[in-house]
């Protein structure tokens, strides 16, 4: 497959994979585009190749996510660096509290921050991108079953954490 | 196996996230803009090999010519080649000289008085004679 019709296909993807790279970030907006944008120009430059062997969203999703670990790692390395100078980093600036302050948002996205990065992905591949667990699986490069367990923990851990907040209510099956 | 029981809950939260992102979400064609123009401007770089590879072999290229050039110096003695020649010859004519000497002298010495005496000659050199006969 050539790049323009990559492409083509990449802008189908495109605000998904933007929500994806949000979530990759802690759910920073302006750190997500930017892990957006590298991805973009590794595609174009060659440096990231799909190959078939997989499903395109499950290639793209994951050269966002080795985007945004790689973003990381120069983060903390500049982080690292203002420690050393006694300084202070800036108040991230979360999609929720960009989102005109919806308390809901905000408790969800703290929420998320609490459970583990495996936690937050699976869930973020079930309920946001509507994928199966399998489909999460594959994309995080764990077994289906390691997938589940990370989705069981993080569904229940996140459920208590938004109970306690009142921000959703016990469930009756449950 | 089958997919877990979806939580209605979370889903309109995470729902309600997703439409929040996607009405933030930057425009596709100008991200891809920006990223054709961070490549015109930024050219593709050497691969990572190459970029370690070719500066290496020029360390060593030139640790070698470094250290041949040391080697080549300790075996050459320092002074030029004319000077050289020109000691060796003075040590060779001195040499000549000496030898010249040597042998005058020894040539002055050896000329001996004559001997009053016979030349002494041992008593069982006759046997040594080849026997004649006579006739």
């Amino acid at each position: 497959m050539d790049c323009p019709e990559i492409f083509s296909q990449l802008e189908v993807l495109h605000r998904d994979a933007f929500g994806w790279a949000v979530s990759c970030c802690a759910g920073d907006w302006h750190r997500g585009e930017d892990v957006l944008q590298a991805a973009y120009g590794k595609a174009l430059r060659g440096k990231a190749r799909f190959d078939g062997r997989s499903a395109l969203k499950t290639w793209w999703f994951g050269v966002i996510r080795l985007t945004a670990l790689e973003e990381a790692r120069g983060i903390r390395r500049w982080l690292d660096f203002l420690k050393l100078w006694q300084a202070e980093p800036q108040e991230r600036d979360t999609s929720a509290q960009a989102a005109e302050k919806d308390a809901k948002l905000i408790a969800l996205s703290t929420a998320l921050l609490a459970l583990s990065a495996r936690q937050r992905e699976v869930l973020h591949f079930t309920f946001y991108q509507r994928l199966s667990v399998s489909e999460a699986a594959g994309i995080m490069r764990i077994s289906v079953g390691s997938a589940r367990q990370h989705y069981e923990r993080g569904k229940t851990r996140l459920r208590e954490t938004l109970q306690q907040q009142g921000i959703i209510h016990e469930r009756s099956d449950s | 196996m089958n997919d877990p029981i979806p939580d209605e809950d979370l889903k309109g939260l995470f729902e309600r996230q997703r439409a929040a992102d996607h009405e933030r979400a930057p425009e596709f064609h100008a991200m891809r803009t920006r990223a054709l123009a961070a490549q015109t401007a930024n050219p593709p770089k050497m691969p990572l090999a190459w970029r370690w590879a070719l500066p290496g072999a020029v360390a060593i290229g030139l640790g070698l010519a470094a250290v041949l050039s040391l080697h080549h110096a300790a075996k050459s003695p320092t002074a030029a080649p004319d000077t050289l020649a020109r000691e060796f010859d003075e040590i060779d004519a001195a040499l000549k000289g000496s030898l010249a000497a040597q042998n005058a002298a020894a040539a002055q010495f050896s000329t001996e008085p004559p001997s009053l005496f016979p030349a002494w000659a041992s008593p069982t050199a006759s046997l040594l004679d080849s026997p004649r006969i006579s006739q």
